[in-house]
């Protein structure tokens, strides 16, 4: 179904669940998350809960929010250590629509330190060459123009040429600006490389991650 | 039924679903089992989807793809879904907005998605292709990426078109259709400071000069905009560091992208509240419910 098949294309986690914290609906990137269970998991019962030995306030309390709050934002902190997860929280009330319907909470949850791995997007998109693209995916890590070198294993004048394309190609003055447009015009979309899973599970119809998970 | 058989790969489709024998080597050994194996298959999926609909109203599959435009909405990012002619058939409110604005990408009197004249040529060919390519897992994986210019001279819109199964009306088999998402690069990342304050601690001072960091602005163009000076600009730069465990600034801008700039994306002005909505026909409001209904009920109902 169409509506399905668009959050597939999300690199954002989207689930929904109803007041009771049962998981109505996971896209890709959310169930990768909740497979991965650092942070985030669900339970036997199919509900959406926090992982054990985390100071993470209680899943329920989340999704119950603060009257008068509309949208919460929480930092799930990992048993991995890894940079903690974002959650925004939405509440029923005023998820707007058109239509009537029951009451759910829509969540979103962020991974910083999933990769952002958009060659193909940004050779379409820009018409960007291999090199440029590899440079323009690290200068979104995070990374400097030395350290790009190294893990690019190209001399600094080489990088700098390859900078220098990137910035013509895609209009910008400065490295700074560069990063924000690639996150903002592509930033949102999931790489689909290969992957072969349905993009979205209904979960009354599937196994849930624990049952998939345990040998 | 629908359902079952938007499961089975178009490549398969000439197997029997039940014992894969192939209709050129003769057909099934016994075809009455293979029916009645397949009639007890769809009874069990149908049953299922029966239990779905009656014990969990909050998860039938038409309210949850609901939430999922409105979840589109809620990033401000557009979501729009054509026939093979490139007619829109669905569209969320961003993309309305978008085309509104007819900077680059336009709605014909007939209702095709185009884009201006020399904006972007690939258009029509990417959503022909996408609405006709069978889906088979192959196909599926073929996502197009294209930049659509804007005769405005802003940064163009993003767009990526993708097979997608198109809505089904009553008794008809699935379609195919593209789906076309519509990224506006334009507009700006802007958490709120309740927001950066619950997830980092950051005070309302370090929260603006995040804010502008994160839409690709120096240090210097943050200290003219906000009106303080460098030391102070430094001064906060510091705090953000600390409060968010990174040493370099590269490293903070594309952190807070990560973690929230990429879904507190605000837009430029907001209207109604957000909801899809179809543009294919002057149809009333409960005429669209009906046929959503119905095209979602068809997939619960035998053929």
């Amino acid at each position: 179904m169409t509506g399905f098949d668009a959050l597939d294309l999300l690199n954002i986690g989207f689930i929904v669940t109803n007041l009771a914290g049962r998981v109505l609906l996971a896209n890709t990137t959310a169930e990768k998350i909740l497979e991965a269970q650092d942070g985030l998991r669900l339970t036997s019962e199919g509900t959406l809960s926090t992982s054990p030995g985390c100071n993470s306030p209680s899943m329920e309390s989340i999704l119950k929010g603060k009257p008068g709050v509309k949208q919460a934002v929480i930092a799930l902190s990992r048993p991995s250590g890894k940079r903690p997860l974002t959650l925004l929280v939405r509440s029923a009330e005023v998820a707007p629509s058109d239509y009537p319907e029951p009451a759910r909470i829509l969540v979103f949850v962020l991974d910083p330190e999933s990769p952002t791995a958009r060659e193909p997007e940004l050779r379409q998109l820009y018409g960007l060459t291999s090199a440029e693209t590899r440079l323009a995916n690290l200068l979104m890590e995070g990374k400097t123009l030395e350290e790009c070198c190294d893990m690019l294993g190209i001399r600094r004048s080489t990088a700098k040429m390859h900078l220098r394309n990137v910035f013509t190609k895609t209009d910008v003055q400065r490295q700074g600006e560069l990063v924000a447009l690639l996150f903002n015009s592509t930033g949102t979309v999931r790489a689909r490389n290969g992957d072969q899973r349905s993009g979205w599970k209904h979960w009354p119809f599937g196994e849930t991650p624990d049952a998939e998970s345990s040998p | 039924m629908t359902f079952i058989r938007s499961m089975v790969p178009a490549h398969q489709k000439s197997h029997c679903p039940t014992c894969g024998a192939r209709d050129s080597m003769g057909g099934c050994e016994d075809p009455k089992k293979c029916i009645e194996d397949l009639e007890r298959r769809e009874d069990v999926c149908l049953s299922k989807i029966r239990d779905l609909v009656d014990d969990h109203p909050d998860s039938h599959p038409f309210h949850l793809m609901m939430a999922g435009f409105d979840a589109f909405d809620l990033l401000n990012l557009g979501l729009a879904v054509t026939d093979a002619s490139g007619r829109l058939l669905l569209a969320n409110r961003t993309t309305e907005r978008i085309l509104e604005m007819r900077d680059g990408l336009q709605l014909t009197p007939r209702g095709v998605l185009q884009g201006s004249v020399l904006s972007c040529p690939g258009l029509m060919d990417a959503l022909e292709q996408a609405a006709n390519a069978s889906l088979s897992e192959e196909s599926k994986t073929n996502d197009l990426a294209l930049a659509v210019q804007r005769p405005s001279g802003r940064r163009p819109l993003t767009l990526f078109v993708r097979s997608a199964e198109g809505l089904s009306e009553d008794g008809s088999p699935p379609t195919t259709a593209a789906l076309v998402f519509i990224l506006d690069p334009e507009l700006p990342v802007e958490a709120d400071a309740g927001e950066l304050g619950q997830l980092y601690g950051f005070t309302v001072a370090e929260t603006r000069l995040a804010n502008l960091l994160m839409q690709g602005k120096s240090l210097e163009d943050c200290c003219a905009e906000l009106g303080i000076r460098r030391p102070t600009a430094c001064s906060h730069l510091r705090q953000l560091f600390k409060k968010t465990h990174v040493q370099r600034q590269s490293q903070l801008v594309s952190l807070l992208l990560k973690s929230i700039g990429l879904m507190s994306r605000k837009a430029a002005a907001r209207k109604a509240p957000a909801a899809a909505v179809l543009l294919s026909s002057s149809r009333t409001k409960a005429q669209r419910d009906a046929r959503f209904s119905r095209s979602l009920h068809s997939s619960g109902r035998r053929q």
